[in-house]
């Protein structure tokens, strides 16, 4: 299931996947993989992407 | 036979520092280590599961030549090397096809020079091999086709990227909102 709270919350920061990759020490790849629903992240990427995106877990990776 | 000791130790030590100069070289931070993401080393883990099946079965089949007392044209060495390469390939193409094969701090064009110099010098190498009667003795494919199965190994991983880039033009489009 596509992740769109995720690509909508790093568009509000304007940022794109590399830099949000690289704000998170990921690659794109893993980034664009996650927003996809392709990809299931740890609980410490997902800490990691939270606070950079300044969101709660609940607002990116809750239904 | 010390001779040919000492030449396949001092090649060895070549080949090490060779890897190492490259990996410091190619390595963006200058590490000579490769960093990988999480989803990148679960990738990885499951390339070595396939790359290790794949030389279990070939370890098999061959085992079972030999016990059948069938017989190849190839130099036991060569085997070994052919398993190695075979186990090596599907684990950089899984890697590859699957965006677990370049790491987080790895300069992709300076390894895909590396990675032609080397494929080509080991394919040129195996020509001159070839044509200096090296390759084949007496009907047998001898050791020095390890050039020829590194030359092909490269080929086939040059493959794999080529067929990655036009794969990967679609995601390139996602990163935009």
């Amino acid at each position: 299931m596509k992740n769109l709270k995720l690509k909508a919350a790093r568009a509000g920061k304007d940022l794109s996947q590399e830099e949000l990759a690289k704000a998170v020490g990921v690659s794109r790849q893993t980034i664009n993989a996650i927003e996809k629903g392709d990809y299931n992240p740890t609980i410490n990427l997902c800490i990691s992407i939270c606070k950079v995106l300044d969101k709660t877990l609940d607002e990116l990776f809750w239904d | 036979m010390n001779g040919r000791i000492i030449g396949v130790a001092l090649g060895l030590v070549l080949g090490i520092i060779l890897c190492l100069v490259v990996f410091v070289t190619a390595n963006k931070n200058g590490k000579i280590k490769t960093e990988y993401d999480e989803r990148q080393n679960e990738i990885r883990g499951k390339g070595f599961k396939y790359a290790f099946f794949t030389a279990l079965v070939m370890l098999g089949i061959f085992a079972c030549l030999d016990v059948t007392e069938i017989y190849l044209p190839i130099s036991q060495a060569t085997i070994y090397m052919f398993i190695v390469a075979a186990s090596v390939g599907v684990d950089a193409v899984y890697n590859i096809l699957n965006d677990g094969y370049w790491g987080l701090n790895n300069d992709k064009k300076k390894y895909e020079i590396f990675m032609a110099i080397i494929g080509l010098f080991n394919l040129g190498w195996s020509l001159f091999m070839y044509v200096d009667g090296r390759l084949i003795v007496d009907g047998v494919l001898s050791f020095a086709a390890i050039n020829l199965i590194c030359g092909i190994l490269f080929l086939v991983l040059f493959v794999a990227m080529f067929i990655k880039s036009f794969s990967s033009k679609d995601d390139e489009g996602e990163d935009m909102v």
